[in-house]
This record gives structure tokens, C-alpha cells and sequence, in this order.
């Protein structure tokens, strides 16, 4: 599977376009980007408005993961799927690609990056395949993307990462599953998982520390981040144990390096699946929402009490990104569609109508700021 | 003339298999909620109602008691369930009513915990239809419901009518209630807005629907395959686990599966229509040959799991389960025109 620019652009040229109808944003105007596929299976990264109009929608050659928005707006950055070959680099207005990187020699993409709050660096999770060892690969964007150094995340299977407020301090969610690309996405260390999440140094490479949930939590993987102002990051796991067990899957790491798991009511947390998909924090910073596709479940929490608050139901729901108002998040889900939900609802109100036709991946961006 | 030859043309497109349009995913939306989901829900509705007279009936009675009429009801509405089960489109995903009909897999005992915890409390205020809904959802459906009646200590004094048997029926009759009430609820709006809103669709919630009926149903072959067979069956004999086997108390593990997949060649067959052939055809057929095995599948199906002589029967309706899995998951799709969702059967 292995896709060079000029295969990429080829399926890129192949198929944008039909039956779409762009429209251009308005200023301030909150925009969302997700992977997704439409009717017929092709994959895409699309941006949309919450009144349902469609930024664009470019085509993938092979399914999209997590995308990231270059600080100052300048650029977006599609991740593929893991075990991914390639980044693409698009322009955030018309989501023209401008420039595909491939994954370096004996490293794959997992899915995530980010950038430094400068916007000068793109850090990406990676596999060191002949190791299985976890590598956070650095691209200097301002220099094309070329690669300029990698990193250990000292854990395999990194997933999700973020900067820590202040620009300097990487957490990297180690998922702690190994795979081989040879072996797809099959876990290699079953039933013996080595999940942590790991504060770097993001100039140095320092390992400035490791956080484990413990021995009996060794087979919940930690994988997706969302990290506050304040210096909370929340993260949000997948129990890869036995299917009758039932484990908290919902974490914050405080700003002081402690973890704490949140508590929900047993019933709430059974109907997770034991699976989150996605974590997001509301505008304000103030309220948690987890999602599970395998449960069709959004719950959600307040950030500083702690407090479980209740949960919504919506099939297939993973994408999850703070909606404009504070206390709500949309949700993007595989067969229904894109909603809000929030405090003041009930259920998931359904928006963009047609965005419907979409079958919307893993994870949403907001990538416009409303003014 | 014109009229043989738009004959020909008419079989040409069905013999050729034309994907289906927008206005055939209505069709199709509409054809699988007037033959499979409405009578369902109905009947299900009609079972857990005669279920709530019968506990009634038998509580007034005076000890020693009979249950036969209230296993037979179990019977009946487990039964009604089973051919509805794995749908979670529509009014039963509303509220978790889902998840108030039965629990299962059971996880901490949270079944037997439920239970306990309304037979050791006090008060009765707490069978008052909106408090009952309060309590954990695992003591509130099918599955706490089979426990009551089928555990021998529960069995016995509600038949002997020692106590806690006055506790007992109450908790019966407030499960029967609320099964009654929810699938009550379930086949009113479906008729009265979700089969409306189908029948006035647009093309994406149109194709919305039939993504999710599809989508279902290979969730619950999957639920089959890889929990009420794969639970049971464990990763060798050594592993067996028979009290995984779903409603093994009543002896009904064998019997659940059975009406599941014929709910799945049920479905299929209303998503595909009258005119199904080739891999259509297949599709329904490869389900139905399940079924078929499942009928042969022993009702101690825990036991013959971990039973050497017997283990092989379970594995043969497993393999079989899987490669009706395997053929809907790559013909449905298609022959529907649509692509099912991948978030929950393939996240990261």
C-alpha cells in the first residue's frame, strides 16, 4: 500500500469535485474537518458548517485519521490511518493538498500530531516497525516538512499527543498496544498491554516523566488527549481485557502529574462498551464529553468537580469537538449524521441535514475560532 | 412494440441488478419496517402484556403456586424479544430502553446485585413505574426477570409462598410492567412518527435507515458469533465457560440464538425484497442455513460447550455464523447501495 506524491495526486484528481457545491466561510465563522467516506466508500477530509454547507471535501487515497490545524491557520494536516504511510498537508480555505509526506524509512504513522504553539514544528506518533518501539517524529514546516528529528515516547504504540499549555511539555498517550505492519493493526502484546502517558520535553526528547494506571488497569490502552488551559489533560481509554470486566475509561492527568480516573454510575459506565473513541473538552474548558461508538453513548462530565452529568445517546457516534456555545460539543457519527449535545439537551439535536449522506470517522476538529 | 421492448429493457435492469436508487432506499426503508419491524414490535408488545396478567393472576393466588403459566409467559415474551433483539434503530434506542429489556452480558454479577438490592430494601414506593425506572437497568428486564423465576430459591418461595415471596412478586409484576410498558411505547411510535417520518423521507435519512438496519444486523450476527457462542465456547474446551451461555437458566441459550438468525434472514429478506437473486439469494440463504444448524444445537449449549463429545456442534453453528457474517458483510452492503458506518466495528 505503499502511496508516493504522485499516486496520492493522482486519486486526489480523480475524484473531487462531483456533486459538490463549496461555499466559502464567512469570517469567524466556526468550521469542523473530519475524515470521512461518502456512499460509495471513498475516503475523504471534508470541512463543513453547522448549517450543513460542505467547505470541501478532498479525496484520500486511503482512510484519513486525525487532522490538526497549523497554528496562525495557516495549514491543515491529514494523518492516515494507522499503520499510515503518509501526511497530507492542505490549504485549510479550499482543502487544496500541497504537499504529501511520506512516512520515513522504517517508521509508519499512527494517526495523530500536532503542532508547537508557534506553529514552527509538526510533531506526529510513530512506529519504529523493527523495534515496535513508539517514536514521535519532528517535521520542520517551514522547511517543506522535511523531517528533522524523531523522539522516544518510551512506550509502544503511541496514539493521541498534545502541548501542555506554556509550548514546551509534550503528554503522549502510549497506547501500549505493539502491532507490526506485516500484521495489520493486530496487537502483538495481547492480554499484556504496557499503556503509560508520557511528558517530554519537546526541545530536548527528555523524558521528563511516566504515568501507569497500575497493574490491574495494564489492559486499558490510553489513547485519545484533550488538554485545558490550566494544564489538566483528560484521556480517554479502550479496556482490552476480558469483555465481562467493566473499568473506568475516562482519566485527567492533573497539572501536578497525578492521575484520576472518573466515576460514573455502573450502568453508565456499562453502556460505554468499555471503548471510547474520542475525548473533547468544551469551549469553555469546563465540561468533559467521551464518546462510544460501540456503546452509540456521548457522556459527559464537569472538569473541576469531577462530577459525572449524564450521558446521550447517538448510534455510532466517535467525532467530538466543542460546539460555539459553551457546554455543548457536536458529534459526528459513521451512520447518523452530525448533532449537538450539551447540558441544555435533552438528546443529540441533528444539524447540517445533509451532511448526513457522509459517513463521518474517528475524530472532529474545530478549526475556525468564532469571534 | 414499444411496449414489448420496455418489457425487455425492464428485464434486462433486473437481470443486470441496477444499484438502488433514492427513491429505492425508501422502499427498501419502508419494506423492512412494515415486514419486519412493526409485526415485531407488536407481538412483543402482545406477549409482555399477557406476561403482566400473568404474574398478576398467579400472585393473587394462594400458595403452594403453580408457575408453569408464568414460565410460559417468560417463554413467550423472551421469545418475542429474541425476533426483535439486536435493532437499536428507532424508539428502542430512545431513553436506554434498550437496555432496561435485558442484560446480558451480565458484568459484576450486576444482575443478582439489582435483585438483592430491591428484595432487601424496605420500601414499596420504589415499584411506582417512575421509580422502578430509577434502579439499575440490570434488575429492571428480561434478564433479572428469568432469574426470579428460574434460581431455585426464588422459584421455590414464590411458589411456596414463604417469604420473601410477597417481596418476590412485587419485584415480578413491576418487571412485567415495565417490559410491557416500554414495548407498549416502542410499536406506538413507530407507527405513530418513525414509520411517518419514513414514509415522507428524504434521500439521506432514507438511505440513513437502510444503513442502520443493515448495520444491525451485522451487529447481532457479530453478538451471536462472538458472545453468546465465542462467550460459552472459550478459546479451547479448558476454557469453556457454560454459564456465559445467555438465559442458560431457563434453558433457553440454544433456542435465543435460533430465533436471533431467523430475525437476521428475516431482516435480510426484507431489505433485499421479493426480487432478491444471486448474491442477494445468498445472503439469505447463508443466514437461514445457520438457523438451521441452530436448530440442532443442543439447549444446554454452555454444557455441550465444555462437553467433549458435544463441543463440536456448538463450534459447527458458530463456523456458521461467521461465514453468514462474512458473505452479508461483503454482499449487503452493495446490493444496497450504501456503506456501512465503521466507527464502532473499526475505531482506533
Amino acid at each position: 500500500m505503499a502511496i508516493d506524491r504522485r499516486s496520492f495526486l493522482a486519486a486526489l484528481g480523480a475524484a473531487i469535485g462531483a456533486g459538490l457545491a463549496p461555499r466559502a466561510a464567512l469570517a469567524g465563522e466556526p468550521v469542523y474537518v473530519s475524515a470521512c467516506a461518502d456512499a460509495a466508500g471513498v475516503h475523504h477530509v471534508a470541512a463543513f458548517s453547522l448549517d450543513g454547507s460542505l467547505r470541501f471535501a478532498t479525496t484520500l487515497p486511503s482512510r484519513g485519521h486525525d487532522i490538526t490545524l497549523r497554528p496562525g491557520g495557516r495549514e491543515l494536516v491529514v494523518f492516515a490511518r494507522r499503520p499510515g504511510n503518509w501526511l497530507a498537508v492542505l490549504d485549510p480555505g479550499s482543502g487544496h493538498v500541497r504537499k504529501v509526506v511520506p512516512a520515513a524509512p522504517d517508521r509508519h504513522f499512527y494517526g495523530h500530531g500536532t503542532f508547537s504553539p508557534d506553529g514552527r514544528l509538526l510533531f506526529a506518533t510513530e512506529n519504529r516497525i523493527v523495534t515496535g518501539e513508539g517514536i514521535v517524529g519532528i517535521y520542520d514546516a517551514d522547511a517543506g516538512y522535511a523531517r528533522i528529528g524523531e523522539m522516544a515516547t518510551n512506550g509502544p504504540g503511541p496514539h493521541d499527543l498534545a502541548f501542555l499549555p506554556g509550548g514546551e511539555r509534550l503528554v503522549i498517550a502510549n497506547g501500549g498496544v505493539r502491532t507490526h505492519p506485516d500484521s495489520g493493526r493486530k496487537a502483538l502484546n495481547e492480554g499484556a498491554l504496557e499503556p503509560s502517558l508520557a511528558l517530554l520535553r519537546a526541545g530536548t526528547g527528555e523524558v521528563e516523566s511516566v504515568v501507569e494506571l497500575g497493574r490491574d488497569l495494564r489492559n486499558l490502552s490510553i489513547r485519545h488527549l484533550a488538554c485545558a488551559p490550566d494544564g489538566e489533560t483528560v484521556f480517554g481509554c479502550q479496556f482490552k481485557g476480558d469483555p465481562l470486566d467493566i473499568v473506568p475509561l475516562v482519566g485527567i492527568l492533573t497539572a501536578r502529574g497525578e492521575t484520576i480516573l472518573l466515576d460514573m454510575p455502573e450502568d453508565d459506565l456499562a453502556s460505554m462498551a468499555n471503548y471510547v473513541g474520542s475525548v473533547s473538552l468544551d469551549r469553555s474548558g469546563e465540561l468533559i464529553a467521551a464518546t462510544s461508538p460501540r456503546g452509540n453513548v456521548v457522556a459527559i462530565w464537569d472538569r473541576a468537580s469531577r462530577r459525572y452529568l449524564g450521558r446521550t445517546r447517538m448510534s455510532d457516534v466517535c467525532g467530538v469537538a466543542p460546539a460555539p456555545q459553551n457546554t455543548a460539543f457536536l458529534v459526528t457519527s459513521g451512520n447518523a449524521g452530525v448533532g449537538l449535545t450539551g447540558l441544555d439537551r435533552q438528546s443529540v439535536e441533528r444539524v447540517g441535514g445533509d451532511l448526513a449522506r457522509w459517513i463521518w470517522d474517528n475524530h472532529a476538529r474545530r478549526v475556525v475560532p468564532s469571534v | 412494440m414499444p411496449r414489448l421492448l420496455a418489457g425487455i429493457v425492464f428485464v434486462l435492469v433486473f437481470a443486470f441488478g441496477i444499484p438502488a436508487s433514492a427513491a429505492d432506499h425508501r422502499e427498501t426503508a419502508l419494506r423492512a419496517a412494515r415486514d419486519f419491524v412493526l409485526p415485531r414490535y407488536e407481538a412483543l408488545a402482545a406477549a409482555t402484556s399477557a406476561q403482566v396478567r400473568a404474574w398478576a393472576e398467579f400472585c393473587k393466588t394462594s400458595p403452594p403456586r403453580d408457575p408453569a403459566a408464568l414460565d410460559a409467559a417468560f417463554g413467550a415474551a423472551a421469545d418475542a424479544w429474541a425476533r426483535i433483539e439486536f435493532l437499536r434503530y428507532g424508539p428502542i434506542g430512545a431513553e436506554f430502553r434498550f437496555e432496561r429489556m435485558a442484560h446480558w452480558p451480565e458484568r459484576r454479577n450486576a444482575v443478582s446485585r439489582a435483585l438483592s438490592g430491591l428484595v432487601a430494601r424496605p420500601d414499596a414506593e420504589v415499584f411506582a413505574p417512575e421509580r422502578f425506572r430509577e434502579t439499575s437497568v440490570a434488575g429492571q428486564g428480561l434478564s433479572a426477570l428469568e432469574r426470579l423465576l428460574f434460581e431455585d430459591e426464588t422459584r421455590s418461595a414464590l411458589r411456596s409462598g414463604a417469604p420473601p415471596a410477597e417481596r418476590l412478586c412485587r419485584i415480578g409484576q413491576a418487571i412485567a410492567n415495565a417490559l410491557a410498558s416500554t414495548s407498549r411505547d416502542v410499536a406506538d411510535e413507530w407507527r405513530r412518527d418513525t414509520l411517518p417520518a419514513l414514509e415522507n423521507a428524504g434521500e439521506a435519512q432514507a438511505r440513513e435507515a437502510v444503513t442502520r438496519f443493515a448495520t444491525e444486523l451485522m451487529t447481532g450476527l457479530q453478538v451471536v458469533e462472538e458472545l453468546k457462542l465465542g462467550g460459552p465456547l472459550g478459546r479451547g474446551i479448558d476454557a469453556a465457560r457454560p454459564s456465559l451461555a445467555e438465559m442458560w437458566r431457563s434453558g433457553r441459550a440454544a433456542r435465543t440464538i435460533r430465533l436471533n438468525l431467523e430475525a437476521a434472514r428475516a431482516l435480510a429478506a426484507a431489505l433485499l425484497g421479493p426480487q432478491a437473486d444471486g448474491e442477494g439469494r445468498t445472503v439469505v440463504d447463508t443466514i437461514g442455513g445457520a438457523s438451521l444448524i441452530a436448530e440442532g444445537t443442543p439447549e444446554d449449549l454452555g454444557e455441550a460447550a465444555a462437553d467433549p463429545a458435544r463441543r463440536s456442534r456448538v463450534v459447527l453453528l458458530r463456523d456458521a455464523v461467521a461465514s453468514a457474517r462474512a458473505v452479508t458483510a461483503a454482499a449487503l452492503p452493495p446490493i444496497l447501495d450504501i456503506t456501512t458506518g465503521f466507527n464502532s466495528l473499526d475505531g482506533d
